[in-house]
């Protein structure tokens, strides 16, 4: 028989204590699991939702406000910047030469709370949303003029990257041009009459998120109608009805959570002009406002960002600032603190657990002295009786890793959905974030149960050292004589 | 078989004194021979078998099994020869509570460097009468059952002596002669030369060869 074996015996024998003892030891593992996981995933998604774009340029104030307003919809859009401030990033505005894509952000509308944002075409062809992840179309195709055009002429052309979203082109021309609301009200309808701007079809034309897909039932073809104000909650009046023309696939970054729309169209509608006046077609260039411009620098010229970021800083009317840097902050600031917390608190339950191991195994060593007794007298070596112990150890902690790492696991998935309502950043119980080993950093990276199991491994070896020194120095006469 | 010479030993008390426990000048025992060692409480039977059994080590003299003197063996070569020369039934029979009837047996060959032969396991369970219980534990078989399991442990390794240490004394008296017997006969058929603690007349007087410790033991004779 082996050792294991013995050892494994041995913690079946200890059953309730010995669950007892796993329990605590996969409560902290479940923990310290839960807490890395949600740390790594956090941040990795928070950077990931603000790739693909070098600055975000907005009116002056907090730029962790403004990133994360215009990256993660979060929280209420501050002071708008004069469209003319944009347009200096164009080609022939002042930064144009350095600049490989400048898109426009227009805030202050929703749908059902998701955000409704102005935007231009360029958002899912110019930008990735991650490094090398173009943004690709589940069904429908871009908005705009082009990607209309395209589709008018029947050419199966995705200006995203490379989706066949063909099939979808005669029904969405049909429903643009006739534009039959399927979300609104006959009611509503009636008094939107009275809104209606005289604008071409690509201008009221969307293409939406896929968790906003999935939880409102729009599909290509549906229109719906922006509400004033940025969450659900906000009173506004409706505005003219958007077509659905394009589906986003799931990106895993907050764009999942909005309607896309033709910045044309957003400004056109009532109360985006800077003057609150009514305009019957596309919005004088003087009375519109944007949120905050996206700005991809040109790759050939990487000290672009730099100068942008200082010029823009320098002047009075606007700021720029760096994403990935601002949700660096935000990690280090708030996150961080808060998950080392949590940590340190999983890492102490998890050493009590440990604890838990040696007085477990302690408490029963009178009868344990006897087992080993009779074991020794089988011709068991002393090494012998202390590898049981240390195995019986190792078994407990491992046994409850294995069943924190379930159970971390589990609460991660139960806790996704809370925080993709609250943040947009998806997580899943499957996903096994990576750590960087200390003094290696950029160098040796491996997911965490790599470096947890061994930890536990390292943990059950010094916990199990002392009962197990015990039983190692136990004197078998003197056992067998009380045991007789 | 086993030849135990000018044996002594003594414990060292907690005020820093010595108490002297055993002097046996000469005590043997042929292969396959059976005797009983009869002696009262503090005449050093328990000791005198741990000594044979390699688990007490005498402060003088040697203690040869099987050719092998196992004073001059260290400790992890002593626990070796323990495992597969020796067998050693108690009087509370310390079977592993955990362990079913079968494991126990098989706990026996664990130790003694080999893979352990788990037919010959159930052949002596059966052997002993308990070739239904081989997944019973300890406390699902009856005194005598588990008495009975501590013999085919002791036995499973084939070895040259069998150390019994008033194997009966816990057994109520319909089965102490059937437990007895049992000893006696397997002992028999594997030509193991038995060494039977008892202080019940009733039991030495089966024996063909009764050695009284005091007798041996010349400190208990004083």
């Amino acid at each position: 028989m082996s050792l294991f074996k013995i050892a494994w015996r041995s913690i079946q024998q200890r059953g309730l204590g010995s669950t007892l003892t796993i329990l605590s030891m996969a409560l902290g593992v479940a923990l310290i699991v839960a807490v890395l996981v949600l740390r790594g995933m956090v941040d990795e998604s928070f950077r990931r939702g603000a790739q693909g774009y070098n600055l975000i340029v907005g009116k002056k104030g907090s730029p962790l406000q403004l990133v994360l307003n215009t990256v993660y919809h979060l929280g209420t859009p501050g002071e708008p910047i004069p469209w003319t401030y944009y347009e200096e990033f164009l080609p022939e505005g002042q930064w144009g030469g350095k600049v490989a894509a400048a898109i426009p952000i227009c805030l202050g509308d929703n749908f059902q709370g998701y955000r409704v944002i102005g935007t231009t075409p360029d958002l899912f062809t110019k930008i990735e949303y991650a490094y090398g992840r173009p943004y690709e179309f589940a069904a429908g195709r871009n908005f705009g003029e082009e990607a209309a055009e395209a589709a008018e002429h029947g050419h199966a052309h995705d200006h995203a990257h490379g989706h066949d979203h063909g099939h979808d082109h005669d029904h969405v021309k049909k429903e643009a041009k006739t534009r039959q609301p399927t979300m609104v009200s006959p009611d509503d309808s009636d008094e939107n009459e009275e809104h209606h701007h005289d604008l071409p079809p690509h201008f009221l034309e969307a293409v939406i998120g896929a968790r906003v897909a999935r939880d409102t039932g729009l599909k290509v073809g549906d229109t719906f109608e922006p509400t004033h104000g940025v969450s659900s909650g906000e009173e506004g009046h409706k505005h003219d009805p958007f077509t659905v023309v394009g589906v986003l696939k799931p990106t895993g970054t907050p764009n999942d959570q909005a309607l896309f729309v033709n910045v044309e169209g957003f400004l056109a509608m009532d109360g985006h002009s800077k003057d609150g006046s009514h305009h019957h077609g596309p919005l004088p260039v003087e009375l519109r406002e944007v949120s905050a411009v996206l700005v991809k620098v040109d790759p050939n010229n990487p000290f672009a960002a730099n100068g942008i970021y200082r010029e823009v800083n320098e002047g009075l009317e606007a700021q720029a600032a760096y994403p990935l840097r601002e949700i660096s902050i935000l990690m280090e600031t708030f996150v961080g603190p808060i998950a080392t917390v949590l940590l340190v608190i999983a890492v102490l339950v998890v050493i009590v657990a440990s604890v838990g191991i040696i007085v477990g195994i302690y408490n029963s060593m009178n009868e344990r002295r006897r087992e080993i007794a009779i074991m020794r007298s089988l011709g068991a070596r002393r090494g012998s009786v202390l590898s049981v112990i240390m195995l019986e150890s190792l078994l407990l902690a491992l046994c409850g890793g294995v069943a924190g790492f379930l159970l971390g696991h589990l609460l991660i998935g139960a806790a996704s959905p809370y925080v993709l309502a609250r943040t947009g950043v998806e997580i899943g119980a499957l996903q096994f974030p990576t750590v960087e080993i200390p003094f290696m950093e950029g160098v040796l990276i491996v997911p965490i149960e790599l470096v947890l199991l061994p930890g536990l491994v390292l943990l059950a070896g010094i916990v199990g050292y002392f009962p197990a020194r015990a039983a190692y120095k136990t004197d078998v006469s003197r056992a067998l004589s009380n045991a007789n | 078989m086993l030849l135990v010479e000018n044996v002594q030993k003594s414990f060292r008390l907690p005020d820093g004194s010595t108490l002297p426990i055993l002097n046996v000048p000469r005590f043997a025992v042929a292969a396959g021979e059976q005797l009983a060692l009869v002696g009262g409480s503090g005449s050093g039977k328990t000791t005198l078998l741990h000594i044979i059994a390699g688990i007490t080590r005498p402060d003088t003299g040697r203690v040869e099994i099987d050719g092998t003197d196992i004073t001059k063996l260290n400790e992890a070569a002593r626990d070796l020869f323990r495992a597969n020369k020796l067998g050693y039934i108690f009087q509370t029979f310390n079977l592993l509570a955990g362990f079913t009837a079968l494991e126990n047996v098989l706990l026996g060959m664990s130790f003694c460097g080999r893979k352990p032969d788990e037919a010959r396991a159930r052949q002596l369970l059966e052997r002993v009468g308990l070739g239904k219980r081989f997944d019973h534990k300890p406390a699902m078989l009856s005194v005598g059952e588990q008495q009975r399991t501590a013999v085919a442990r002791a036995l499973v390794n084939r070895p040259k002596v069998l150390l019994a240490d008033e194997p009966t004394a816990s057994i109520d008296s319909r089965h102490q002669q059937q437990v007895l017997d049992l000893i006696r006969e397997t002992c028999r058929e594997e030509n193991v030369a038995l060494v039977l603690v008892t202080h019940a007349p009733t039991v030495s007087e089966q024996f063909p060869r009764v050695e009284r410790l005091e007798e041996l033991n010349q400190l208990a004779a004083a």
